[in-house]
């Protein structure tokens, strides 16, 4: 599988505002919905993993959450990019009361498990690297963002 | 052989991708144990077997074996730490 594929301009949102969790998911699973990559039942499911296992996660240079679910909800595999204008406060990954300050969305729609153990290991390597992190700082385009994100994410997933 | 768990929430991303980091940092430093990725419903079952449970999701009981913080295989941050735990209780 080439995690390359996985990024498409049309799942990028740059400088985008939302009021909530809440608004942000509804905004984005229509969106998923409504170009076929995910069955309607994905936005609850959704929704609901957040709430029980949250995904907020601080890597020091980049705050992010990384929304997944499970894989019966999902059709074709698509990992969707939010750069926030403003963050939105989320759950810190293995707690259930610390807040962390998310700046950035990679919600993850994963269809064989078995394909993509890699991808987010390199995602993490990616978000710790100083370099990936001023590339993507400047981007100001979805088209420039899936052209950063595929060449970055090229053929390292087999 | 020793045995170490990675429990998240959907089995799908994070445990299978903390589960290949503690490996990867075991077959470095010449370890050999069995690290299993499992559903944190199976917990229970797997705990008894087990010589280190490393937990992604929020512990809502004590175990009674060693318990590392998943996290910072995932993230990197505190990874030393966690990592020196490990090491101590394989080898």
């Amino acid at each position: 599988m080439e995690y390359a594929d996985l990024f498409c301009k049309d799942l990028i949102e740059i400088e985008a505002e939302y009021s909530s969790q809440q608004e942000m998911f509804e905004t984005i699973c229509n969106n998923l919905f409504e170009n076929g990559f995910v069955a309607e039942t994905f936005k609850n499911a959704i929704i609901k993993r957040e709430e029980e296992y949250p995904t907020g996660i601080s890597t020091g240079m980049m705050s992010i959450a990384i929304p997944h679910t499970d894989v019966m909800h999902v059709h074709k595999p698509f990992i969707y990019v939010v750069k926030l204008k403003k963050t939105l406060p989320f759950v810190q990954m293995g707690t259930t009361d610390e807040w962390v300050e998310v700046e950035n969305i990679f919600m993850l729609g994963i269809k064989v498990p078995s394909e993509q153990i890699g991808l987010l290991s390199l995602m993490m390597n990616k978000l710790q690297d100083e370099q990936f992190n001023n590339g993507y700082k400047m981007i100001s385009s979805q088209k420039e963002m899936e052209k950063y994100l595929k060449n970055n994410f090229r053929s390292e997933g087999k | 052989m020793k045995k170490v768990i990675v429990a998240c929430g959907s089995g799908v991303a994070t445990s299978q991708t903390v589960a290949s980091k503690v490996k990867k940092i075991l077959e470095d430093n010449d370890i050999k144990a069995n690290v299993e990725a499992i559903d944190i419903k199976s917990l229970e079952q797997h705990i008894k077997t087990s010589d280190i449970y490393v937990s992604i999701t929020k512990a809502t009981k004590d175990y009674d074996i060693p318990t590392l913080n998943g996290i910072a295989f995932l993230t990197g941050m505190g990874i030393e730490e966690e990592t020196k735990k490990l090491i101590d209780v394989l080898k």
